[in-house]
């Protein structure tokens, strides 16, 4: 059938009512709307916590490990699985064939080898090569975790939002980025010395820009992928979502804390409340893409 | 588990009976009934478990419906079966306050005591004037939907022709079953879908979403589209038929009547070529026309005289010696100067230009023209074919409408020109042309020869139906009155009307001297308040009417806003009706399609103390002492002897299925029925289990034309014979119509509610309401399943207008928009855009509902009929046809929710 | 064996018996149906066009939701039908999100067909007969228990009434046509060749068992 729609007119043609269901641009649903927002809390918390390990274990910062940990498994699994409709099955995702094709039964097995590895990491910690090399794996499975989810979203080839080799990218950015904010949080609130906080500041900061790029390629290719690529963009930076994407992404998320660099030095509170604009950055991106997504409509229309 | 609770020792009796359909108690089984979801009747089947239905699909060897397949709308008839708002004890109201939106507080009464009741009001009534019993009937959901024969029957032997549209009538085929019948001896008609090539469909849906005989012509139509039919769409709303079309051609309501008579004059006085023989053999075309306009009739025996050209005489129509009819000229007959009424139509035909046509329809001169031609070159005029070695002439085009031509104000003119068109092209019950579709010609089953029915000629050698469901349309009745409360005494012509339901009603019957008030109202499955007219106006009437009976399956806004005693009876799954395959009402398998005779039988035994429609009125007949007659009309009927309600004959003097003093149930008498069509061993238990019957139909039976001697009208001299009676009579009481239109010649007339408001009137959209496929009337609207597919639907709850016109307007999509008609009536609804609609039409869906006893209904959709202004002035002055359409503005009173 | 349709848009007006049907065969509860109609428009007036377009799932070949189900519940039979074993399902809503065709639903609570006047007959007998576990992925899946009980009878899709799905067989128009799509002399494969039908969105690359005829 191809492609036979054309943008015109001044709507987004997005579907609002049930019969436009399939026939305008189709919000997706499932992983936002009402109980959906757990899933979005889910994939934040997993990602935000696996990151955080990733970078705290390479700053070797106990710490910020363990709150990488509770982050990851505690409410990331949590949310996850007050989600699920059965989650007293969850173990067959793990002993099925789900494992040899699908990313949500491949992202839970990094996720439960990270947070066993972690666990005996942290509490158990081993100054052995034995411990090094488990520390080692734990952080493979640290990254798996922190890109996984963006697997699971490009693997859908109905939303062009999400199925994009850039979405994968920029949620590894993201959730690096995130870890070595809540990494930096941890260091503060323990008082660490300057040079190594220094080098996470810089570290964060390379990561904030390489966000904003990743961000802004991100959008601009899925524009041209696909009208309902175009339709999602426009959504989030000019329509529904636009005021959540300027300011939370752009305004508290990139702008102010490149706007921090200006000053010669940044005071501990300032730093904390950047931090915390990044973290809110990073949770309404997230919600853009899930919110922003949509599927092209599967019938000729016209789109006015 | 209900037996015991049974509190009536009648319908104890009746029970016993039933309990053959309980199946020895089986707990899952298939069982054979009718599909009760709309007009079209389809044989069903229903699986049924531990004695609820669950399933239902049509019959696949069966030729009625759609072979296995059936619509959203039957297979969603079960929930209708299960909703625990069905009424399942009669009720008495208890709050004396009646009108729109009362709650009228309901207590169960015994059977006893609500048959008592009723009978007494009605035997009072018997006794002084039996034209105080008003009634009317409509289909409910699942009701017997040939209740003119069980409903009619009882009321027209009580005594009252006092019948008002129980609701659907109002805006459905006033026109079209009256032509129907002058024409085809039919109530409905269909292109002979097997064979037709081209049609031209003008303000009707069937086939797509008109629900008259939905399944049945969904099939056929979509195998005709297969096939390569071509059909061509003239209608304001093109998303419906326009959209399975080859070709949608805009057109503004109520304007087709100057389309059809300017290809009228096309074909007869420029194109030239039309079916002169069918004209000369089959129609009033060559009856001598004198000075007067009335035919020039024989002095001895009073018949009309046609002009042999061969011996050079006038001789009457039925002459054997009549060889070359002639169809024009000028002759000297009686020493008075004729014509034959053709040689009066083309001339008359000539003013019809079709840029006259185009200017008033917006359809352009040329699209006009195209059709003339296109019509008559696929109708291969003279040719034959040869049909299981029957040879029967070969029209395989013709022009098909319904409701969008003929409920205006001018719709007999518009509908008869449409008819004229097929009376050109000689295209009526013959082989691929336009069918009467219902009871037309049968000659039963080949072992019995039963049931029997022809149309014949009967005044003037004009085509007579066999079969008649309301007031016969011809022989003309004489015109008496007034003194019905519906006027149609006064109105030969008109077999239903929106009176009384009418703002001027109480005007006109003060003028008429008030012989008497109406004092009972009997309704049958019909929720008039919603459906009659406008619902103000109908409320006005309803509230002073001091005792108001229904029989209903489920309570709808009129039973809770005026009626006094409510009757349960049985779904249509429940219930055992005869009539509704004997009636052949709009189901009828068309064309060569075999005859399909089910009947509607419980597929359970009917729970709580709800009643079979004939169970009832030979209760009510019992009490009131009206039961002899009423057997005598259902002998008439059944046995085929007389299938109207004109039985002035004298009594039968052989009864072959019911004698006057049987008091037998509707079990024995269906039963009988049964064994009387098809032989002794085809009673109810093998109908029970067999389900149905059916036979091949021959050629001589669908495609009847050449082979019955009767002749239909082209030259409507009725019309003018009537005229002055009707005027004097209607104009003394206060009625002014358009006198002008009783006359002979089918002529242009405007539909009135382009002159309600002037030509530049900010009132410039015109409000049309088609049928929506989801829906049939207004009771499907409580269905859960139904409610669900509307929601997902653009168009069924919601207010069509053409995407452009909304953008002038400022309307956007999904905005709320209320519309106004000049009077100052609203609905509001929220907007869907559409490029499938003329500029200037809005289309909304009748739905709409109030009634506490409907919860699923209330709230949805709008009632369209609040828009309709109902008085003379909109009624078509010679079949009664409600004006359906009004001018309206449109505007946006909020944004999107 | 793969078992497919095809629907002839030409014939098919829309009546949303189908859609009706399914709903009927399965119990299916409120606000899921397993079959839809899409109703859109093309052109511009007066020669625009109206879409109608009944969808349901496709059965593909090569199905998305059989490889992002992460516990095997959702399948592809050797039949070509892709069932949801209701036991497997945790509700993750993977497969709901990923179908390109938008053509599964997520059992939720549900309310029933008369809210706030208890459940019906039918719905208590959806327990007995087609009960349906909650929270779980639900979808068509092609009448499986009526296939399977006629291919148990020796019967052929496509052939037999009972062979045949709910669907199929309420159709009035004759829009649809069902049987094996690997038997090039079934009705269906001949359907698809003499009319040309297309599959809906092939660029989706899951091999859609669904055919289309466009008129």
């Amino acid at each position: 059938m191809g492609e036979q729609l054309t943008m015109k007119g001044k709507g987004l043609s997005i579907q609002t009512r049930n019969y436009e269901f399939m026939v305008k641009f189709t919000p997706q649903r499932e992983w936002i709307e009402k109980q959906g927002i757990l899933m979005l809390l889910a994939m934040f918390f997993i990602e935000l916590g696996a990151g955080t390990f990733l970078v705290s274990s390479f700053f070797q910062n106990r710490s910020g490990m363990l709150t990488g940990w509770l982050l990851c498994g505690l409410l990331g699994g949590g949310f996850h699985l007050l989600y699920l409709g059965h989650p007293g099955r969850f173990w067959r995702m793990l002993f099925s064939s789900g494992l040899k094709t699908s990313w949500i039964s491949r992202g839970l097995a990094f996720v439960l080898l990270f947070l066993v590895g972690g666990f005996l990491n942290l509490f158990s910690p081993s100054e052995t090569e034995i411990g090094k090399y488990l520390l080692f794996l734990t952080n493979i499975f640290a990254f798996l975790t922190v890109i996984y989810v963006g697997f699971v979203m490009a693997a859908v080839n109905g939303i062009p939002l999400w199925n994009t080799a850039l979405l994968p990218i920029l949620y590894l950015v993201l959730g690096i980025w995130s870890g070595l904010g809540v990494t930096l949080l941890n260091f503060l609130a323990s008082g660490t010395k300057v040079t190594t906080l220094g080098t996470v500041e810089h570290l964060s900061r390379l990561f904030l820009f390489l966000f904003a790029f990743l961000v802004f390629v991100y959008l601009v290719c899925v524009r041209y992928q696909h009208t309902a690529g175009e339709a999602s963009v426009k959504t989030i930076v000019i329509g529904k979502l636009a005021p959540l994407f300027w300011i939370g992404v752009v305004f508290m998320g990139i702008l102010l804390p490149m706007a921090s660099l200006l000053m010669e030095t940044i005071p501990p509170y300032l730093l904390f409340l950047l931090i915390i604009f990044e973290l809110i950055g990073d949770f309404a991106l997230r919600y853009c893409v899930l919110k922003g997504a949509l599927y092209p409509p599967l019938v000729p229309t016209n789109m006015d | 588990m209900l037996k015991g609770e049974i509190d009536y020792e009648r319908l104890r009796r009746e029970r016993r009976e039933y309990a053959i359909f309980d199946r020895e108690g089986k707990s899952d089984y298939w069982a054979y009934t009718y599909c009760g979801g709309c007009y079209g009747h389809c044989g069903a089947r229903v699986r049924v478990v531990d004695g609820w239905p669950v399933a239902i699909e049509s019959v696949p060897e069966s030729d009625l419906g759609g072979r296995g397949g059936m619509c959203a709308k039957g297979v969603s008839t079960i929930m209708d079966y299960h909703d625990p708002n069905r009424i399942n004890y009669p009720v008495r109201r208890r709050n004396p306050k009646k009108g729109i939106g009362e709650d009228p507080n309901w207590e169960r009464i015994s059977w006893d005591e609500a048959l008592e009741t009723i009978a007494e009001k009605l035997i009072a009534i018997k006794k002084s004037d039996p034209r105080k019993l008003l009634w009317g009937f409509t289909p409910g959901p699942g009701t017997a939907f040939k209740a003119t024969i069980f409903v009619g029957g009882f009321f027209v032997t009580f005594g009252s022709l006092n019948r008002a549209a129980g609701g659907v009538g109002t805006s459905c085929g006033a026109v079209a079953h009256h032509i129907g019948a002058l024409i085809h001896g039919a109530w409905d008609v269909l292109p002979d879908y097997q064979y037709c090539n081209y049609v031209l469909r003008c303000g009707g849906n069937e086939g797509t979403a008109g629900g008259r005989m939905l399944a049945t012509a969904l099939r056929l139509s979509a195998q005709a589209r297969d096939r390569g039919m071509k059909t061509v769409v003239l209608d304001p709303v093109g998303y419906l038929a326009g959209s399975k079309a080859t070709e949608w051609i805009p057109i503004l309501p109520g304007t087709d009547i100057a389309v059809f008579l300017s290809m009228a004059n096309l074909i007869v006085n420029e194109i030239g070529i039309y079916d002169r023989e069918y004209l000369k053999k089959k129609t009033n075309a060559p009856y001598l026309v004198g000075p007067d306009q009335l035919f020039v009739r024989d002095k001895e025996t009073g018949k009309p005289l046609i002009w042999d050209e061969r011996d050079g005489k006038a001789k009457t129509y039925d002459d054997p010696t009549l060889q070359e009819p002639a169809l024009e000229g000028q002759y000297h007959v009686y020493d008075v100067k004729v014509s034959p009424a053709f040689q009066l139509l083309k001339e008359h035909l000539k003013q019809y230009e079709p840029a006259w046509a185009a200017a008033i329809s917006t359809v352009p001169e040329k699209t006009i023209r195209r059709l003339a031609s296109e019509l008559v070159r696929e109708a291969r005029i003279g040719s034959t074919i040869e049909i299981n070695g029957v040879k029967v002439p070969y029209r395989p085009a013709c022009v098909v409408g319904y409701k969008g031509l003929n409920t205006h104000t001018n719709g007999f003119h518009q509908y008869g020109a449409a008819t004229l068109l097929n009376t050109l092209l000689g295209n009526q019950d013959v082989c691929g042309g336009i069918l009467g579709s219902g009871t037309v010609r049968g000659f039963g089953h080949p072992e019995t020869g039963r049931p029997r029915f022809q149309p014949y000629a009967s005044e003037d050698g004009m085509l007579t139906p066999g079969v008649w469901f309301t007031k016969a349309p011809w022989p003309p009745p004489k015109i008496t009155g007034p003194g019905l409360l519906n006027f149609q005494d006064i109105f030969p012509h008109a077999g239903r009307n929106p009176y009384p339901y009418c703002d001027d009603w109480e005007e006109i019957w003060t003028k008429v001297g008030r012989p008497y008030e109406p004092e009972v109202l009997g309704l049958y499955g019909a929720n008039t308040v919603m459906n009659g007219g406008n619902p103000r106006s109908a409320e006005a009437f309803l509230k002073k009417v001091p005792f108001i009976f229904s029989i209903n399956t489920i309570h709808n806004e009129t039973t809770e806003g005026f009626a006094d005693i409510v009757l349960p009876e049985c779904h249509f799954l429940e219930n055992l009706d005869i009539s509704s395959s004997q009636g052949y009402f709009f189901n009828y398998p068309i064309g060569m399609d075999k005859w399909s005779f089910h009947v509607g039988m419980p597929v359970v035994v009917p729970k709580y103390e709800r009643r079979c429609t004939l169970d009832i009125f030979f209760d009510l007949a019992d009490r009131v002492s009206t039961r002899e007659d009423y057997n005598i009309f259902l002998e008439n009927w059944f046995s085929t002897k007389t299938m109207k309600w004109e039985q002035n004959q004298a009594k039968p003097t052989q009864y072959e299925i019911i004698k006057p003093d049987e008091r037998i149930s509707n079990f024995e008498f269906t039963d009988r029925v049964l064994k009387f069509y098809f032989g002794k061993e085809r009673g109810l238990e093998w109908f029970r289990d067999h389900g149905y019957i059916t036979w091949e139909k021959k050629p001589e039976e669908c495609y009847w034309r050449y082979f019955v001697d009767a002749r239909i009208p082209v030259y409507y001299e009725i019309n003018l014979r009537d005229k002055e009676e009707v005027r004097k009579r209607a104009e003394k009481i206060g009625m002014h119509m358009e006198w002008e239109q009783y006359t002979p010649l089918l002529s242009y007339f405007q539909a009135v509610m382009y002159k309600d408001v002037p030509p530049d009137s900010e009132y410039d959209l015109v409000a049309v309401s088609p049928r929506d496929v989801l829906h049939t009337h207004r009771f499907s609207a409580e269905n859960p399943w139904l409610n669900e597919m509307s929601e997902n639907n653009p168009y069924t709850y919601n207010i069509v207008m053409n995407a452009e016109t909304a953008k002038d307007k400022g309307i956007d999509e999904g905005d709320i928009v209320s519309l106004e008609n000049f009077r100052g009536d609203k609905i509001v609804g929220p907007c869907k855009l559409s490029k499938l609609i003329h500029r200037r039409v809005v289309a909304v869906v009748g739905l709409g509902g109030w009634a506490k006893g409907r919860p699923i209904a209330r709230g949805k959709g709008m009632n369209f009929n609040e828009l309709l202004p109902a008085d003379c002035r909109h009624m078509d002055p010679i079949c009664g046809a409600f004006e359906i359409n009004v001018m309206v503005k449109a505007t946006k009173v909020g944004g999107r929710p | 064996m793969r078992l497919g349709m095809v629907i002839d848009l030409k014939k098919c007006v829309g009546c949303y018996a189908c859609v009706v049907k399914c709903k009927q065969e399965h119990f299916l509860p409120t606000g899921m149906n397993w079959r839809r109609i899409l109703i859109s428009e093309t052109g511009e007036y007066p020669n625009a066009q109206k879409h109608v377009y009944p969808v349901l799932c496709n059965h593909c070949a090569d199905p998305v939701c059989v490889s992002v189900c992460p516990t095997g519940a959702t399948k592809r039979l050797e039949t070509g039908i892709v069932v949801v074993e209701e036991d497997k399902c945790v509700g993750c809503r993977y497969c709901v999100v990923a179908c390109p065709y938008q053509a599964r639903s997520y059992h939720r609570e549900e309310y029933p067909y008369f809210p706030h006047q208890g459940p019906t007959a039918f719905e208590i007998l959806r327990e007995k007969l087609y009960p349906h576990q909650r929270k779980v992925v639900l979808k068509c899946n092609f009448c499986i228990e009526r296939i399977e009980k006629a291919l148990g009878q020796g019967l052929k899709p496509g052939e037999n009434y009972e062979a045949n799905t709910a669907c199929v067989n309420i159709c009035p128009t004759k829009a649809m046509v069902f049987g094996d799509l690997d038997d090039p002399d079934s009705e269906v494969s001949k359907y698809i060749r003499e009319k040309r039908a297309q599959q809906l969105h092939p660029e989706y690359g899951t091999d859609p068992s669904v055919y289309y005829v466009i008129s």
